[in-house]
């Protein structure tokens, strides 16, 4: 179990639930989060404080300047459980230069996505129900963005990192997931990829030794097609040594249709 | 319908050769058919109106629905009045002919609410807008709260109730502001002569980055478009999700004006001078005394 006043450091940490006693902190990438049983109820804050801003209030129960959001709990709740999710929205990236995908050939891209602090109640016996979510937050601060044409697209996340070519290439951060994309290129022409977006619900979590990674997603381009297909493939792919699992995807059919980017070029 | 009714409702002798033109049926007989009529075809007449309302209600809208199922009603009721009539011995072509002439003069002095039944089925079927959604129609903004056949009804931002004739919605310029899932805000602003337009729009693609609200796809748009009478003239559009307009407005806006502020970026205003009339002079304005605020000291008191 999670100790009274304990301040934990990444993700490694939540695969063991808390009890409800005392006080909790949670620091991860660039969140932080509070959380404290008080008259039956959890009352959870959470802050973005890259700095040791944080910190230095750790000694205060509820220091001023916190928004806190206070949570009814049945009465057997006794357990919380703070665990590494996906974020809920579908993520776009963005690569470092334009890379031209010739026929027949596939182009592979590694994508670091942020994750998310996911924290539910459960009753104390393991046999209770189905814990309850109670909110679910960002390790990053991620700009709002848009994935398709005005008319029609997905509201989704803005990924500041690139999508790089190499896996070392970059760093792997702790509150990130490593995210393989497999572009495959199944028509008679060229086509260039600068952009695409990530549906995190058709993807699971996987934790290794270093780092996390999600599955494989496979984009497929077919002849005669206006959009791509996109596909998650089961497990994890083979640089990432051995890992566990962590959560499955949210959707159960890991595969559908995303729109060609808007602003790329096609090359004839 | 008539020959469906069993023929021993009909007075006849048994072995009698009947000519059924010839036979008068009795005023109970016709009573009876025209029960088993109502009986049988008004509850086919309201299953059929379910049916049409829900299945139109899928394929178009819940509004469209409810209208269709309302038409099948009121027609199938009348349908099943004129054969009852019928049934009863009356000569509806005399009725029918009246009505023919009634619909005339009900015409003529209907004629908007016509206009205004055709223009909603027209409505209906197009879908310009749906209930819920935020419309402009002439100067009026509102929430869509129902389309019904003569009219539409708006709730307004500030909570008024509004009823727009079917007619007037096929006459005019109807704007649906959130038909598309993303909208552009557009900004029009200006700095002084002296400042650097490309500083300028480097601070203020800046502010739009950091700006939580704007969608960084389709990226903001920063153009400097005019050399206007008093000042530089530029234009932003930002990009956001339809239902954060109030709080990328408020929240750009502020933080746009913090950063000039820091930058040292001027907004020109214009200024005014005050003329008591025609003939005179400005009025001059000459600094007497300095009054400290934070001391409520003068500049008479320090030096004596």
């Amino acid at each position: 179990m999670v100790a009274d006043g304990m301040v934990t450091d990444g993700f490694r940490s939540l695969f063991h639930p808390w009890d409800g006693r005392g006080r909790f902190y949670l620091a991860v990438g660039n969140l932080r989060v509070r959380a404290v049983f008080s008259a039956g109820d959890l009352l959870l804050a959470r802050e973005m404080s890259p700095d040791s801003a944080f910190e230095r209030r750790l000694e205060e129960t509820e220091p001023e300047g916190v928004a806190w959001t206070r949570f009814s709990l049945k009465e057997e709740t006794g357990r919380v459980l703070l665990e590494p999710v996906l974020p809920e929205r579908p993520i776009l990236v963005r690569t470092r230069t334009p890379i031209v995908v010739p026929p027949d050939t596939a182009g592979v891209f590694y994508v670091s996505v942020p994750l998310s602090v996911g924290i539910s109640a459960s009753a104390t016996s393991p046999a209770a129900s189905t814990p309850v979510r109670l909110a679910c937050w960002l390790t990053q601060g991620l700009s709002d963005s848009w994935y398709g044409d005005p008319m029609m697209g997905e509201y989704c996340y803005s990924l500041k990192s690139r999508a790089r070519r190499q896996l070392e290439d970059g760093g792997i951060h702790r509150g990130d997931a490593q995210c393989k994309v497999l572009f495959e290129n199944q028509t008679s022409e060229s086509f260039t990829v600068d952009k695409f977006c990530i549906h995190t619900d058709s993807l699971g979590l996987f934790a290794s030794e270093k780092t996390f990674w999600t599955s494989t997603l496979v984009l497929t381009r077919r002849d005669r097609e206006d959009d791509l297909l996109f596909k998650s493939a089961p497990g994890t792919p083979p640089e990432a040594g051995d890992t566990k699992a962590v959560a499955p995807p949210r959707k159960a059919e890991g595969q559908g249709r995303l729109k060609l980017p808007f602003a790329s070029s096609w090359l004839r | 319908m008539v020959a469906l009714i069993p023929s021993f409702l009909l007075t006849a002798q048994p072995g009698e050769v009947i000519n059924v033109a010839e036979l008068a049926p009795s005023p109970w007989s016709n009573l009876i058919r025209a029960g088993i009529l109502i009986a049988v075809f008004l509850p086919a007449i309201l299953i059929l109106a379910k049916i049409g309302s829900k299945v139109v209600g899928r394929r178009l809208s819940g509004q469209a629905g409810f209208v269709t199922g309302k038409l099948i009603l009121y027609l199938g009721t009348l349908l099943l009045l004129a054969t009852v009539m019928l049934q009863m011995g009356f000569k509806i072509t005399a009725v029918l002919g009246a009505a023919g002439v009634l619909t005339v003069a009900i015409s003529f002095a209907a004629q908007t609410s016509l206009s205004n039944l055709i223009s909603g089925i027209f409505i209906l079927w197009e879908q310009p807008f749906k209930v819920g959604e935020v419309v402009l129609i002439n100067d009026t903004r509102g929430i869509v709260v129902s389309v019904d056949l003569l009219s539409v009804k708006l709730r307004t931002l500030d909570n008024l109730y509004v009823r727009v004739p079917n007619e007037t919605i096929i006459k005019s310029q109807v704007t649906t502001i959130t038909r598309f899932p993303i909208r552009r805000l557009d900004i029009n602003l200006g700095v002084a002569y002296r400042e650097d337009p490309e500083r300028v729009m480097r601070v203020i693609r800046e502010v739009a980055e950091a700006n939580p609200h704007c969608l960084d796809e389709p990226p903001p748009i920063v153009l400097f478009t005019n050399f206007g009478d008093s000042a530089l003239e530029f234009f932003v559009g930002l990009w956001f999700e339809k239902s954060n307009f109030l709080n990328l407005r408020n929240s750009f806006m502020i933080g746009l004006k913090k950063r000039f502020d820091e930058e040292g970026i001027e907004i020109p205003f214009p200024h005014v001078t005050l003329y008591s009339g025609s003939e005179t002079k400005p009025f001059p304005v000459e600094v007497t005394e300095r009054f400290s605020v934070r001391s409520g000291e003068t500049n008479a008191n320090h030096e004596d």
